[in-house]
């Protein structure tokens, strides 16, 4: 071992080799616990959708390595955890107790996305927890699909308080698993994702005992930490290399579904001696819809955008690379709401986090950002009552992402905050005998030009077959289009319609009604934003664009000048 | 015609990215050899293997009866994106499934992202609709629009498609529009080669099933040509044997079939070696073993369950999910080339960047001068300079060492021999994680299984492993640098066909699914005819895709349908696997995604025969360094061709040497060879 100061003096000095070992190890138990949680889960959102997390932790709740999943779900890991922790410690778990933890004021996010953690135990003792979230598609609440009027987070479903069961007590049959079925509506399906998370959970766990078995739990202790120490590290050097100062930036969401005031976001980023602050101060006050984003969400959301443009790809997420950032959001903002506001569509204002961020960034490293996108998690209910019970069909929309400094936006995926899969329409059709869809295609000419243009956003049809079919949508950038840089256009806003006979309704991004047999529901998503001067496109490019019809003749010439 | 020699010869020949493998059975004689490959046109290379054959080993191509191939074309028409001009039809409202995928991205935080589907297959212009719609059950909610068809068939004819794909939805429920959309091709354009999504992948979720059926059209000509083209050279060569093919499942087909279904052509080499190292083991006495592959940059490793490569329902190819059944192979990229770097933090890491063949290792002096794994392996006394490859290269320690001084041991404060011990266990750890990850991330506890190393490097690194892993056993087959083209000879004659069925258990009614069944079996049958089997024995089996009710990744479970409760054993098994792989089982309902029939004949063995050499093995020591000791130990070296079966066993620290590869024998280890010619490394402690 080399000789001299180590920034780890505190450790037992740990052979490099076995670090890198192990680390990779512990990596890999958390992928692992991430593909089983999806491969084995019920509803859609989770098996098709992938909205599901996981990740290990250390005896204190810091995440020490995650399953790349859902970059929204896995920032705060740590503060749902240490909520738990506070009413209920540690050192007093038994074999099979758990952590649990929806709570929007308490560390949670949106009541959907419920965190679950198991102990590990070797040997008696407490190691860490293996750490899972999923996205429940059904958790009670005011209507079988999304409640967008909700007055307060009550009425949007089940919440539970950070508390702590026993697997073998209180579920398995037991009194929790009893209540939690008898409040909802489907619960073969929600308990079976439940069931899905203490799988991997108890997958996770049994990795890490056997790393302790081989190499000692002292080891692993010392690895875990050095894991964290080693992210920090790298981040802070990449830190360094940055100009110090405060740089703004500000985005909107477009309304809050009553008014048509946009609900502001503002983010002041400060670079000083290596770390790095944002503060939303100036942010506009939370609103009485379900637009709240929870302080957890605020902070995930933010190191999302931090991560992304600040770090390189193999420095692994976990505890270390949030110890160089501090995050501040005034309390009762939409940012930082109190109780008992409604915060189910939480991720739009998370977007605009991230975007303000983006924004502030792009001053610093331009090479690095990019363009506003659809950035927006679409969100559409389409549920039934009928003979058979509640039939809810739900789907995540992507869009168009923002173009770069190197590179067009991709067309048609998710935004970045998330990673949700769409819906086969095969199995919908399989699935779903309420609506139909019709038609499903990239959206020509939505994207913003530039040097390079950004993503194509796409369109979903509806066919509704039944009367009764209710419909709820929360979404955003229907009015305030994703923002280009550098001199590149913006991209084209998204926007909901229903053919009713003749009659053509426009829905609001965030709205709910009735459907009678015959609709036809249409969603368009919107496109990304360009980067750089339109004039600096490569012909050959537009070209391309043109021929296989993502550019029509007329745009092409209208925002390039190119004649094809 | 009948030929001097009374032997009849069995030649299997694999290409890979560098070297042509072939190996020749018969007369009581092996013939092993390799040739460059020919990369812009690889029949070159089975070209002057034949006549290779005839004038330097005495092979008369009259007396070839069997010739099996290993090809890697379709990939490479991939990987080169020089497959044919392709057009897509899919029906009204949904030609751009192909771009739009599933709407992921594959990193998570990655935000200048690449399109994430092979949208480029068929792009805008090459995409075609037609008006028509299958229910979920296979009725017809919107009949074939014939006009539509025409214009769409037309549109994609003026863009001077080279063939077509056509993906419908629900065509696997009901295939007659997608049928009638290729009888119209068929009659306005006979030549123009049209792959059916209900042919070649009659299964759920419409992204999955377009995918696979765009590459299928995407390689079908150029498949056709060049085996086609083989077959030629075989005629004209005046070898009677049928030309067979290595499927990706591990089994083989006839040319002409095989030119039928050319996406089942994918990593058709790599399925071969694991079919070797099946082969290899099962000689040996074992049933259950875990094959790796250590090549130059990565690393590929499988799982063998009583007897059989376990397969999946999807490769990745060129970075996208293919549905395609293949052999089970979890490739990584770590290899003997792989270069070992610092990262910002001071950590060390191994791979993914490789140093190729050009320049390649440090040691190989050929420019190279950042350490590889290979580096490490020559400072630590693995591999002799004087004797790599068969003694084909000499390698320059001085320069391992070097490399492995400057970018490594002295940034990290290391002894040279403790940073290659370090890299040699960081190698060694990424690959024990992709045994993990074939194993116990399957439900196979891996304690249980053979190791089986293949490639050249891989029989450095199978004692490491298997002491990482708690395996103690690993047996080293007699060539395992020309396994590949050993277990083409070895494999069976296999086809499968499947068929989405989707019912709930419950509902499945028996006389429902022996009906489906007999239908597959046709079906497979129907390509089995087209085989040469003459007098040899087919083996069906049944196998089922099922799922708990709401849930839609499945588990492959057999099926034995003649079973008096059939149902009920298919349900006790799926639960016992969903237990096994996911932690938990629930007793809900569940259901029947696909059907599967699989057909398969075994060909007469065809054993490597060795001649016996006579001569002394041991042939001197030199100094190793091995893990967990920080001092150097004096190892026996022998030369494995003179090694014989009733010699006794020897012991660890040893290093057993043959041209085409290197076998690491540490302390606490002994081996001994066995049946069929392997060596069989066992640990002393439980020997």
């Amino acid at each position: 071992m080399p000789e001299g100061k180590s920034e780890i003096t505190t450790e037992t000095a740990l052979n490099p080799v076995d670090y890198a070992v192990i680390s990779q190890g512990l990596i890999a138990a958390a992928r692992e616990m991430g593909a089983k949680l999806i491969r084995s889960a019920y509803s859609t959102i989770v098996r098709e959708a992938a909205d599901a997390s996981a990740a290990l932790l250390d005896r204190e709740g810091n995440v020490v390595a995650q399953a790349e999943l859902i970059p929204m779900q896995l920032g705060p890991m740590a503060d749902t955890f240490r909520a738990c922790a506070e009413l209920y410690p540690v050192d007093e778990l038994q074999e099979g107790d758990f952590y649990i933890n929806n709570d929007p004021f308490s560390g949670g996010q949106h009541l959907q996305d419920v965190f679950i953690y198991s102990p590990i135990f070797v040997g008696g003792e407490i190691i860490g927890f293996a750490g899972t979230v999923a996205h429940h598609l059904d958790l009670g609440g005011g209507n079988p699909g999304l409640t967008t009027e909700a007055a307060d987070v009550h009425a949007e479903g089940f919440l539970f308080p950070p508390s702590k069961y026993n697997l073998y007590r209180d579920w398995r049959g037991g009194p929790l698993e009893r209540l939690v079925s008898a409040n909802i509506r489907v619960p073969a399906q929600t308990i079976g994702d439940f069931n899905a998370q203490f799988a991997a959970n108890a997958i996770g766990g049994e990795r890490v005992a056997q790393l302790c078995e081989k190499y000692g739990l002292k080891t692993i202790q010392s690895v875990m930490n050095q894991l964290m120490d080693y992210s920090e590290r790298r981040f802070r050097a990449a830190l360094s290399e940055l100009p110090e100062g405060t740089y703004y930036g500000e985005d909107a969401i477009d309304d809050d579904g009553i008014t048509e005031e946009p609900l502001v976001v503002k983010a002041a980023l400060t670079i000083e001696k290596g770390e790095i602050t944002v503060d939303f101060e100036g942010t506009c006050a939370q609103v009485t819809r379900n637009l709240n984003c929870p302080y957890t969400s605020t902070i995930s959301a933010t190191l999302s955008a931090i991560k992304s443009v600040l770090t390189s790809p193999d420095i692994p997420f976990n505890e270390g690379v949030k110890r160089p950032i501090t995050i501040s959001a005034p309390k009762g903002s939409l940012l930082n709401p109190n109780y008992p506001a409604p915060v189910r569509a939480r991720m739009e204002a998370g977007y605009r986090c991230f975007n303000a961020v983006m924004k502030a960034l792009a001053q610093i490293v331009p090479d690095r950002v990019i363009s506003g996108g659809n950035d927006t998690t679409t969100v559409t209910a389409i549920s039934h009552l009928g003979d058979e019970g509640y039939r809810v069909y739900l789907e995540v929309f992507g869009g168009g992402y923002g173009a770069s400094a190197h590179k067009d936006g991709c067309d048609a995926v998710d935004a970045p905050l998330s990673n949700c899969a769409n819906t086969p329409i095969e199995a919908t059709d399989m699935d779903f005998s309420h609506f139909r869809i019709i038609g499903y295609g990239l959206l020509p000419d939505s994207c913003g030009h530039g040097k390079y243009r950004g993503g194509l956003g796409f369109y979903r049809s509806y066919e509704i077959l039944k009367d009764g079919v209710n419909f709820a949508i929360y979404a955003d950038r229907f009015r305030l289009s994703p923002y280009g840089l550098f001199g590149g256009s913006d991209g084209q806003v998204a926007r909901c319609e229903i053919k009713r006979g003749d009659e053509v309704i426009q829905v609001k991004s965030k709205d709910g009604m009735d459907l009678k047999k015959g609709d036809i529901l249409t969603l368009y998503t919107a496109g990304g934003a360009g980067y750089g001067k339109a004039d600096e496109r490569d012909p050959e490019a537009i070209r391309h664009d043109v021929k296989h019809g993502y550019l029509s003749r007329e745009m092409a010439e209208k925002s390039y000048g190119v004649a094809v | 015609m009948k030929t001097q020699q009374d032997g009849r010869h069995s030649v299997g020949i694999d290409i890979g990215g560098t070297f042509t493998d072939v190996v020749c059975v018969g007369d009581g004689r092996t013939h092993i050899f390799k040739l460059p490959s020919t990369r812009r046109n690889p029949s070159l290379a089975v070209e002057a293997a034949i006549r290779q054959l005839a004038e330097e080993h005495g092979v008369a191509s009259e007396g070839i009866a069997r010739f099996v191939h290993g090809t890697t074309v379709a990939t490479n028409a991939v990987l080169e994106r020089k497959g044919a001009r392709i057009g897509l039809i899919a029906t009204e409202g949904f030609s751009d499934v192909l771009e739009i995928g599933r709407q992921m991205r594959r990193q998570m935080y990655d935000l200048k992202i690449q399109p994430q589907t092979p949208g480029w297959l068929a792009p805008g212009v090459r995409r075609a609709e037609v008006s028509e719609r299958v229910a979920a059950d296979g009725s017809i909610v919107v009949p074939m629009d014939e006009k539509s068809l025409q214009a769409a068939v037309q549109k994609l004819l003026e863009q001077e498609v080279e063939a077509i794909a056509v993906s419908l939805l629900f065509s696997f429920a009901n295939p007659s529009h997608e049928r009638a959309v290729a009888d119209y091709i068929h009659e306005v354009a006979p030549q123009l080669p049209v792959s059916l999504s209900s042919e070649v992948d009659p299964a759920f979720r419409e992204y999955e099933r377009t995918a696979v059926t765009a590459f299928d059209g995407y390689v079908k000509p150029v498949v056709d040509r060049y085996l086609e083209n083989m077959e030629t050279s075989l005629l004209q060569a005046k070898i009677p044997a049928p030309l067979q093919i290595m499927q990706s499942r591990g089994g083989l087909a006839a040319s002409q079939v095989a030119r039928q279904r050319p996406v089942r052509l994918f990593l058709s080499g790599p399925a071969a070696g694991v079919i070797g190292g099946s082969a290899t083991a099962r000689a040996a006495g074992f049933e259950d073993a875990i094959t790796i592959d250590v090549g130059g940059t990565s690393s590929d490793i499988a799982l063998i369950k009583s007897g059989e490569a376990l397969v999946r329902s999807e490769t990745t190819i060129s970075g996208y999910a293919v549905r395609v059944p293949m052999v089970d192979i979890e490739t990584l990229g770590a290899g003997g080339g792989s270069l070992v770097w610092l990262d910002a933090a001071k950590g060390l890491r191994v791979g993914p960047e490789s140093a190729g063949s050009e320049p390649g290792p440090a040691c190989y002096d050929r420019g190279g001068e950042r350490p590889t794994v290979t580096d490490a392996s020559v400072v630590l006394g693995y591999l002799d300079p004087a004797y790599f490859a068969g003694g084909t290269l000499t390698l320059k320690s001085e320069l391992a060492e070097k490399a492995i001084r400057e970018h490594v041991a002295e940034p990290m404060g290391l002894s040279v021999s403790a940073a290659a011990l370090g890299i040699h266990r960081i190698a060694n750890a990424q690959m024990a994680e992709g045994i993990r990850l074939v194993s116990l991330n399957r439900g196979h506890d891996p304690r249980e299984f053979a190791l089986v190393p293949l490639g050249g490097a891989g029989s450095l690194h199978a004692v490491p492993l298997a002491e990482e892993l708690g395996l103690n056993r690993v047996l080293v087959p007699r060539y395992p640098g020309v396994l590949s083209a050993a277990g083409l000879l070895a494999a069976p004659v296999e086809h499968e066909v499947s068929s989405a069925f989707n019912k709930p258990l419950q509902e499945a009614g028996h006389e429902e699914v022996r009906n489906f069944l007999s239908e597959l079996d046709r079906k497979t049958a129907e390509l089995m005819a087209a085989e040469s089997l003459e007098g040899l024995q087919t083996e069906r089996r049944h196998l089922a895709d099922v799922c708990y009710l709401g849930q839609s990744y499945t588990l492959e479970i057999p099926l034995d349908i003649e079973n008096t409760e059939p149902f009920e054993r298919l349900y006790r098994d799926f639960e016992d696997m969903h237990h096994r792989i996911y932690g938990h089982a629930t007793g809900a309902g569940a259901k029947l995604v696909n059907l599967r029939s699989i057909h398969r004949a075994h060909l007469p063995s065809t054993d490597l025969a060795l001649e016996a050499v006579e001569g002394v093995a041991l042939k001197g020591q030199r100094s190793v360094w091995f893990q967990g000791s920080d001092m150097p130990q004096d190892a026996a070296v022998y030369d494995r061709s003179l090694l014989k079966q009733d010699d006794g066993p020897l012991r660890g620290p040893a290093v057993i040497e043959q041209s085409d590869t290197t076998v690491l024998v540490p302390p606490g280890w002994r081996g001994q060879l066995v049946e069929g010619e392997a060596l069989l490394l066992e640990q002393e402690a439980t020997a």
